[in-house]
Order: C-alpha cells, then sequence, then structure tokens
C-alpha cells in the first residue's frame, strides 16, 4: 500500500541525480589527484605532520 | 631562499595546556560511560540491577551511557587530538586562549547537565539526541566557539598547505554543526520539555540521517583525521599514499551523509529510498577501506615496532577495527541481512565494534602518544600498557560474539514459521528473550574487561603524569611567516579554508536533499487522509510518561510488513499512524515486543500489574518493575501548554478541546480507574501516571490506517 503511496511522487529523478553528481565528483577527483606536477606538492604536504616547526631550545 | 625565510623567522608556542585538560576530561568520562554501559550491560542480564530506583533503569541510564561515550568520552578525546595536531599542522597557537577555556568548560557543563537531566527522565526521545533544548543551544553556542577558534587558527597559519587530517575536522565541525541544528529544532513546553517539529516518517528520516551522521562525523571522520596525523608521527613517516586520502576524504564526505535510510529498512519508508540507503551504505565500503589500507600500509615495515610499542599497537589496532566494522555496516544495511539483523543485538555488537575497537583503540594510542609529550615524561609501564590492550581486546571480542549470537538466534527465532500450520514457532516473545540472557552476561563481562582496561590505562598515565619533572613551560618554535612571503599570500591563506569550507557543504547537503525531500512531500499529501485521530489529552500525557522512562530503548512502534511480524504483532505500520508523533517512537531494539499494536490487546488491568511486577503477566520477563508510576501523580498543570504546542505544530486540536484538555483528561482517566477498581486497584490511582499510561498504550495500534484505501492512493 504505501510504496503505492510513493508511486505518485515521481522522486526517482533524485537519487539519479545524486548518483550522477556524486560519479561525476569521484571521478574527478581522481583525475585531479593524478595532474601533473602532483607528486612534488603531495610528497610536500604529507611531510607537514613530520615536521613541527624549529624548536629553538 | 633560505636567507629570505630567516629574515621572515617568527617565534610562536603551542597551547598545551588546553591538550592537557582535554586530556583529563577523556580519562575522566571514558571511565564514566564505560561505567555506564557495564551497569546496563548486567541489568539486561539480571534485571533487579536497577536497585528498584527510577534513576538507574534501562531506560533512563542507556541514553546516558550512549551520550556519554561519544559526546563526552570520544568528544573530549577528538577535542585534545584536534586541538594538538591543528597547532602543530599550522604552525600556529591556537587562536585565542579564552575560546579555549570557554570551550573546554562549557563543553564539561554539558556533559554534567546531561548526566543530571536524563537520569531524571528529561529527554526528547530522540535516539542520542536525548538532550533537552536548553542543553541543545549550550551545544551549538559551544560548538561555534570551537569554529571560531579552529578557523581562526587555520587562518593564522604559517604552513601553506592545508594537511588532509585538517580538512577530516573542517567537515566534522561544518556538518556535526549542520545535523544538530537541524534534527534538534523543536518548540519548548517547558524548561526542560519540548516536542520536535518534526512528526512520525519525517522525523524518522531526519532522526536518522541525524542518527548515522553522527556516527559518520563526530565517531569517524575526526577520529580519521587524527589518524592521518598520529599514525605518521607515531610511525615517523608520511602517509602511505596521500592521494588515496584526498579520495577517501572526498568519497567518505559525499557517500556517508546518504546512508541514513538504512536504519529504517522495512519500515514505511518508500521502497526507492531504503534501495539508495542501501546502495550507498554498500558503496561506503570503498572509501573506508581505502582508508583502513592508507593507515595500515603507512606502518610497513614497522611491524616489529608495532609488536613493541603501545602507541603504534593501539592504532594499528583501531584502523583494523575501522576495516572491520565498515565491512560490517554495509552488510547489516543489505536488505536481506538487515531483515534478520534490525531490532537485534546484532547491532548493538556493531555498535561497539565501532566504539570500543576503533574510538576507544585509537584514543588509547593517541594518549600513549600525547601523554609523554605534553607532560615531557615517559610512559609508566609499557607492561601495563600491554595488559590493558590485550584485556580490552579479549573483552571486545567476547562482546562482539556474544552479540552475533544473540542478534543471529533472537533474529531467526522472531521469523520462525512452522512450515505446515503457518504459525509461529516462538509466539511468545519472552522464548526468544530467555533463550539470550546467557549472551548477556558474556556480553557484561566483556564489557567490564574493557571496562578494567580503561582502568589500568588512567592509572598507567596518571603515574607517567606524577613521573613528569618538567615545569612544562611552554616551548618557544619558530616558523617563516607565510603572509610576507607574497603580497597576495594573506589573502589566499583567508580564502583556502573558506573556499574548502563551502565544498563540503555543498557535499552534505546534496545527500541530505536526496533524502529529506520525499518526506516533505509525503507529510503534504497524508493531510488528505483524517482517518487517524490525534491523542487524547491523556494519551499525550501517558505517552511523554512513555518518552521520559525511555521505553522506546526496549520497545520498537514498528511492523515490518513481513509474514513473521504480522503473525506476531498484526498488520503492519502505515506511514500514516505516526503522524501525530513529536516526536516518533519507532525505537531501533527490540529487546521487548513490539508496541505498535498492543493498544486493546490485553485488559487495563493487565497493565497496571504488569507495570508494578512485569513477572505477573510474563514469568520470565527481564522488564524491571516500575511501582512510582503508580505513586507519581500526572502532571495537568502543563498540559494545555502541551496541547497548545501541538496545535502550533500542525495537530488538529481545536481551541475547545485544548480550553477543555484537563477537564477531558480528567474524566478519560476516572472511566480507566474505575474499570481498574473493578479489580481492586484503589480508586486514588486515578491521578497517578500509570493510568496516563495505559491510556497511550491502549491506543497504540487501534486505528489501523483504514481510511487510505487503495483507490483514494490512486486519485
Amino acid at each position: 500500500m504505501k510504496s503505492q503511496v510513493f508511486e505518485n511522487f515521481d522522486l526517482t529523478i533524485l537519487p539519479t541525480i545524486g548518483m550522477i553528481v556524486f560519479l561525476v565528483v569521484f571521478l574527478f577527483v581522481v583525475i585531479w589527484v593524478f595532474r601533473k606536477n602532483s607528486k612534488k606538492i603531495y610528497t610536500e604536504m604529507s611531510n607537514i605532520p613530520l615536521n613541527e616547526g624549529n624548536n629553538n631550545e | 631562499m633560505n636567507q629570505e625565510a630567516n629574515q621572515n623567522l617568527e617565534s610562536f608556542s603551542y597551547d598545551d595546556k588546553i591538550v592537557r585538560w582535554f586530556t583529563y576530561a577523556t580519562l575522566l568520562w571514558g571511565a564514566v560511560a564505560m561505567l555506564l554501559g557495564v551497569t546496563i550491560a548486567f541489568q539486561l542480564a539480571y534485571w533487579k540491577l536497577n536497585m528498584g530506583l527510577e534513576w538507574l533503569t534501562f531506560g533512563r541510564l542507556r541514553p546516558l551511557h550512549t551520550n556519554a561515550a561519544i559526546f563526552a568520552f570520544v568528544g573530549n578525546g577528538m577535542f585534545a587530538g584536534v586541538y594538538y595536531s591543528l597547532q602543530r599542522l599550522c604552525k600556529a597557537r591556537l587562536f585565542n586562549d579564552l575560546l579555549s577555556k570557554l570551550h573546554f568548560w562549557g563543553w564539561q557543563l554539558i556533559i554534567v547537565s546531561a548526566a543530571i537531566s536524563l537520569p531524571l527522565g528529561m529527554t526528547t526521545g530522540k535516539e542520542y539526541a536525548e538532550l533537552e533544548w536548553p542543553i541543545d543551544i549550550a551545544i551549538t553556542v559551544v560548538w561555534v566557539i570551537f569554529a571560531v577558534n579552529f578557523f581562526g587558527t587555520l587562518i593564522r597559519r604559517r604552513e601553506r598547505h592545508i594537511y588532509v587530517a585538517i580538512w577530516f575536522y573542517i567537515a566534522t565541525i561544518v556538518t556535526v554543526a549542520v545535523l544538530h541544528i537541524v534534527n534538534s529544532i523543536s518548540i519548548p513546553v517547558s524548561l526542560m520539555k519540548s516536542y520536535s517539529i518534526y512528526a512520525g516518517a519525517q522525523d524518522a528520516l531526519i532522526q536518522w540521517w541525524y542518527g548515522h551522521n553522527a556516527v559518520a562525523f563526530f565517531l569517524t571522520t575526526p577520529i580519521l583525521g587524527l589518524m592521518y596525523y598520529f599514525v605518521p608521527k607515531a610511525a615517523n613517516r608520511p602517509v602511505y599514499s596521500y592521494r588515496l586520502s584526498i579520495v577517501h576524504f572526498w568519497s567518505l564526505v559525499f557517500i556517508y551523509i546518504w546512508a541514513g535510510p538504512h536504519h529504517l529498512l522495512y519500515t514505511a519508508l518508500p521502497e526507492w529510498l531504503q534501495t539508495v540507503g542501501m546502495v550507498f551504505s554498500v558503496a561506503l565500503w570503498a572509501p573506508s577501506w581505502g582508508g583502513m589500507i592508507n593507515g595500515l600500509l603507512t606502518l610497513r615495515g614497522k611491524w616489529s615496532e608495532v609488536r613493541t610499542n603501545p602507541v603504534l599497537k593501539f592504532l594499528a589496532t583501531a584502523v583494523t577495527f575501522y576495516g572491520m566494522s565498515t565491512f560490517e555496516g554495509p552488510l547489516l544495511s543489505v536488505k536481506s541481512v538487515n531483515s534478520v539483523a534490525h531490532f537485534t543485538d546484532w547491532v548493538i555488537g556493531h555498535v561497539h565494534a565501532g566504539t570500543i575497537g576503533w574510538n576507544y583503540m585509537l584514543t588509547a594510542g593517541m594518549l600513549y602518544y600525547l601523554v609523554p609529550k605534553l607532560w615531557k615524561t615517559k610512559i609508566y609501564s609499557i607492561a601495563l600498557a600491554n595488559f590493558q590492550f590485550w584485556t580490552a581486546t579479549i573483552g571486545l571480542f567476547f562482546y562482539i560474539v556474544s552479540m552475533w549470537i544473540a542478534g543471529v538466534t533472537q533474529g531467526m527465532m522472531w521469523r520462525a514459521i512452522d512450515g505446515e500450520t503457518g504459525t509461529l514457532v516462538y509466539p511468545n516473545f519472552i522464548e526468544t528473550v530467555t533463550q539470550i540472557i546467557p549472551m548477556y552476561w558474556v556480553r557484561a563481562i566483556g564489557g567490564t574487561l574493557v571496562l578494567i582496561s580503561f582502568l589500568v590505562m588512567i592509572y598507567n598515565l596518571l603515574k607517567s603524569i606524577a613521573a613528569s619533572k618538567s615545569d612544562l613551560k611552554e616551548e618557544i618554535y619558530q616558523a617563516p611567516a607565510l603572509s610576507a612571503n607574497t603580497a597576495t599570500g594573506h589573502r589566499k591563506l583567508e580564502g583556502l579554508p573558506m573556499i574548502f569550507t563551502v565544498l563540503v557543504l555543498l557535499s552534505i547537503i546534496v545527500g541530505t536533499v536526496v533524502e529529506i525531500t520525499p518526506t516533505f512531500l509525503a507529510n503534504r499529501f497524508f493531510v488528505k487522509s483524517d482517518s487517524i485521530t490525534p491523542y487524547t489529552p491523556l494519551e499525550l500525557l501517558g505517552r511523554d510518561v512513555f518518552i521520559k522512562e525511555g521505553c522506546y530503548t526496549c520497545h520498537s512502534q514498528m511492523v515490518r510488513p513481513m509474514v513473521s511480524e504480522q503473525l506476531r504483532y498484526g498488520k503492519p505500520s502505515h506511514i500514516s499512524e505516526s503522524r501525530y508523533d513529536h516526536p516518533f517512537q519507532w525505537g531501533s531494539r527490540r529487546i521487548g515486543p513490539d508496541l505498535a499494536r498492543v493498544g486493546s490487546k490485553y485488559p487495563h488491568m493487565w497493565h497496571y500489574r504488569h507495570m508494578l511486577n512485569p513477572r505477573h503477566m510474563t514469568h520470565d520477563s527481564i522488564m524491571p518493575n516500575y511501582p512510582w508510576l503508580a505513586r507519581k501523580k500526572i502532571h495537568y498543570d502543563v498540559l494545555e501548554k502541551k496541547m497548545r504546542v501541538m496545535q502550533a505544530l500542525g495537530v488538529p486540536y481545536s481551541d475547545s478541546e485544548v480550553a477543555s484538555s484537563v477537564e477531558d483528561a480528567q474524566y478519560q482517566a476516572n472511566e480507566i480507574a474505575d474499570i481498574l477498581a473493578q479489580s481492586g486497584v484503589d480508586k486514588s490511582v486515578a491521578d497517578k501516571e500509570i493510568v496516563a499510561l495505559i491510556s497511550y498504550l491502549q491506543r497504540l495500534g487501534s486505528e489501523v490506517a483504514e481510511g487510505i484505501t487503495d483507490q483514494e492512493v490512486e486519485e
């Protein structure tokens, strides 16, 4: 019964859009992280925790 | 380059005092949360352990346990770790010392007020969001203080890049704020009583959108941020793949928010929305394991150290449990698995694999790293740390395994149908309870081991701190100022976190819109049907007793559309039946039977005797006695106000109904008392809470949504 109620709302478009948006974002991020010259930046960034600033004591 | 950098060198120090405070708070509240957990675990095994006191009943302590574990223990641990790592990742002192102090004391005050109000029965009745509106406002204020302090530090940073750990912290701050505010909106009736503005299915969706993401963005993302900081620190090498961490972050933030509906599988939600929730819950598996692999591979070649170094040992175990529970989670959200596991202890076991295996273990690893740094001391005893590790691991093993067995056993018993007669094999719910009582004992013992392990850590760390000889003077660090490097540098520094925050906000909003829009439309649709009448004034008061006693912690009000449920409870629940329920009370666990169709099933006298001593009616019941319900008077003084608030929320009470509400309620109470008096109960019961509760229980499910026929639907 309730599924019939909800069939009145043609809302499957919502999750469909959501899924497409997510796929696009995901693919974009994956391509983005492999962009040219990214290795140098990422090496630099991944070392941030290991460098706390110069302790002058 | 070097010369230029030296010219701009700035001196600064880190505020570690606040981190030390949060460390102490973590130890204190961790012990409290686990003690509460052990208490309620034993109460399930042996019902008398509430000592006959209303403040110590399972229904009131269980919300306190969950709130203490999530917001007090993990919360304080998270703040300690975030404040420690943020300063070092930014090479900047926290934005404002006063804000840090306000944050600390504000948060402790919230915890204390929760510890007082929840046992007193002041609750909204929404799981993990039980705190009443003044405390909710305080949480919002303290969270804003935290955010200002956080972003202020970020803007003043001396490090160009924002390390991935900080991304996770930002996602936490933004999302928790959105979740908390949206879910907690309510209209106050009195200082410690309010009604959620959402009702029924809509409330359920928003509540579990909140509930699941409280797990995601309070217990997971900030802790992942801590993992991305403390694992490289402890292993003294950078994270395995920074690229993977970026993909991990965006997928997680994007997908997590969608997964709420998996808490409502087989309830009165539309099919497609359940499927979306399920698909995304499964999809969550991928980014979660990306993160786990990233954490573990950071330790590659360091495994010999993992055996000897308690910090690495706890961290590696935490990451492993993160992997395990993020595998189990998607599994549980698969519909066919969920149909067995939902409402059972399997879910409880899953949650504890996360909170003990992931949160506790990671917090322990972090504290063993932090305490020697913060107090300039050494770990008092590595042997004790190892003892703690094994006690906790074995305790957790007992916990998870006993809950698996209990959950699957009870789930299978509920659904067992005799193939020949077509009737339930275990028609008496209590049979499925007594069957798993031994597992409740095993769980309680496992939990006790975890508590003991935590106490050992407190002892070990306090001994370490006591051995500190240093005066804990703040050290001066130096780093080049960033803003001086380029003319536009400073502007960029301020801009980056802003853009980032907006992107995070957009990611979580996409999922939110998809998840929540349909119920708003659905509610509009159901207003057409008038087959469900609002609660009578007395029933409304009884419902508040139901909420106050935390009945929803053990009893669901949701008959799922499955043959076995229909045989046991009656017609499946319909979405319109709870349309006036502010808040909804569908529940998440059936320690006792479902109550959605309990109305008119038993006479008044059955309920009366059952409340005084459930064993009078069901011999082996594990429900505690509620004698105070027959002693405490009904609070008629706030009734009119309650009715008016309900009216404001869209419940169709007429003004005259509101005006005569007290009179009507007393009339109905007298009717019930008369019937009880025929069985020898004293007439003075008429103004006691038990009568209101009986009126509410007798009403449940009596109005099956018959008004909505298939024809109407097709209009």
